[in-house]
């Protein structure tokens, strides 16, 4: 086939599978319409497209109401940010859930704009108390490998969120640290254990932690250093 | 007005049960289909199924809001389907120079490009089954990238962006798998068309 036919056939193929934005799929039906012989081609194409979409299997009722109930009793067993924290606090800061988690804390609460005016609202990020930074925190280090991966991969160079940043982080600590790093994840555990012992009985920091925490982490310019560290 | 994926996904983060259920309702069938294809047993199935919408709910915290929530329940899916098919033993592919059982691919091809929709008699609705039956017969022969790949795309509409998400694979992957994909089922009804439907067919 010539390259040119190849190339036809690419985006006749591209046409079957809806992946042609509007503008090129009225492209693609002009040039059709004066091709009878391409048109017929198409037509198959979609057609055969077409009778892939199988109809949906439907899982059995006993597996749904199983689904439902594993889902509620591992959600209510679920520990909360403060039963997971003190774990990983015990533990040395070279592992990397303890960095991570560090890490994740620490862009939660010195990234700009992360605490929004409006609590709940949908539009806008979700980071809204101390409380709901824990779950994510959670589900962090509650996450496998893969999913950090998942997370990290592919993503824009310029990542804002602060999550993928941190399982950017997890990736990067899967190397063994050198010794310059060792002085930024100290100045790191200092801001996360006064987050942790300040914190009231609901996981909430007050705003005055908060403030200090901020001041200490501009102060020490510590996002600078981890920025430079994780991507440089 | 019904609450968009976000909306659910959101009050799942918050431990909303109702927004799970919501959320499980939506999606339980279309994943159930992915799972049991991708993995091709019904037990494992069974398990993938289960353990996607427990970290659904236990983990509606890690979901980032520049991807869509369908990619994200997907993505858990195929990573659990991934672990799944790297712990057994890799099934052998039935390879497309075979012979498929119970069909006639030439016929099917055949019916594919004349003109469509030309009849709705239940000689040809029976027809329309046959040439579906040895199409998805054909699928399934298909080496495992590619079928995981197409029936992704294919029973769930996505955007080539949207599979490769799922499947952790570059976007060009996507596009060559499925071209590829399409291209070697076509070869296969092509192939048979060109030297003719077998006697007493067509």
């Amino acid at each position: 086939m010539k390259k040119k036919d190849q190339d036809i056939d690419d985006v006749l193929i591209d046409y079957a599978l809806g992946q042609l934005d509007p503008n090129d799929t009225a492209r693609v039906e002009l040039m059709l319409a004066e091709r009878p012989e391409l048109m017929r081609e198409a037509r198959a194409l979609k057609r055969m497209v077409s009778h892939m979409g199988v109809s949906m299997i439907v899982p059995p009722p006993r597996l749904v109401s199983r689904t439902r109930r594993a889902a509620r009793e591992a959600r209510a067993r679920r520990p909360g940010w403060r039963g997971v924290l003190p774990a990983a606090l015990r533990r040395p800061l070279v592992p990397a859930a303890a960095g991570v988690v560090v890490l994740a804390i620490v862009a939660l609460l010195v990234v700009p704009g992360l605490l929004p005016s409006r609590p709940g609202d949908v539009t806008t990020p979700h980071y809204t108390t101390p409380g709901t930074l824990g779950e994510e925190l959670t589900s962090f280090m509650q996450s496998s490998l893969s999913e950090m991966r998942t997370l990290a991969r592919g993503k824009d160079p310029g990542v804002e969120d602060p999550s993928e940043r941190a399982a950017q982080a997890m990736l990067w600590q899967k190397e063994p640290l050198p010794e310059a790093q060792l002085e930024v994840l100290h100045d790191i555990e200092t801001v996360w254990r006064t987050a942790y012992e300040r914190a009231g009985p609901a996981g909430i920091l007050s705003d005055e932690t908060i403030t200090e925490l901020q001041d200490f982490v501009a102060q020490k310019r510590l996002v600078e250093r981890i920025e430079a560290l994780m991507f440089h | 007005m019904h609450p968009s994926d976000e909306e659910l996904i959101l009050g799942c983060r918050h431990g909303d049960e109702e927004s799970f259920d919501q959320l499980f309702e939506r999606y339980r069938s279309r994943l159930f289909t992915f799972i049991r294809r991708y993995v091709r047993d019904h037990q494992a199935a069974e398990d993938i199924f289960q353990k996607t919408f427990v970290r659904v709910f236990t983990r509606a915290g890690s979901f980032r809001r520049r991807a869509k929530v369908s990619t994200w329940i997907y993505t858990i899916a195929a990573n659990l389907c991934r672990d799944e098919l790297k712990r057994r033993k890799r099934r052998p592919t039935v390879s497309l120079d075979e012979p498929l059982p119970g069909h006639d691919p030439g016929h099917a091809w055949a019916a594919l490009k004349a003109t469509d929709d030309e009849s709705h008699s239940p000689r040809a609705a029976a027809e329309e089954a046959e040439h579906r039956a040895a199409l998805w017969r054909a699928v399934d022969a298909l080496p495992d990238e590619l079928r995981v790949t197409l029936e992704l795309q294919t029973l769930h509409g996505l955007k080539y962006r949207e599979v490769a998400e799922i499947l952790g694979i570059p976007l060009g992957t996507v596009q060559s798998r499925l071209h590829n994909a399409i291209k070697l089922l076509r070869a296969k009804f092509r192939d048979v068309l060109e030297h003719g439907p077998e006697p007493g067919r067509g």
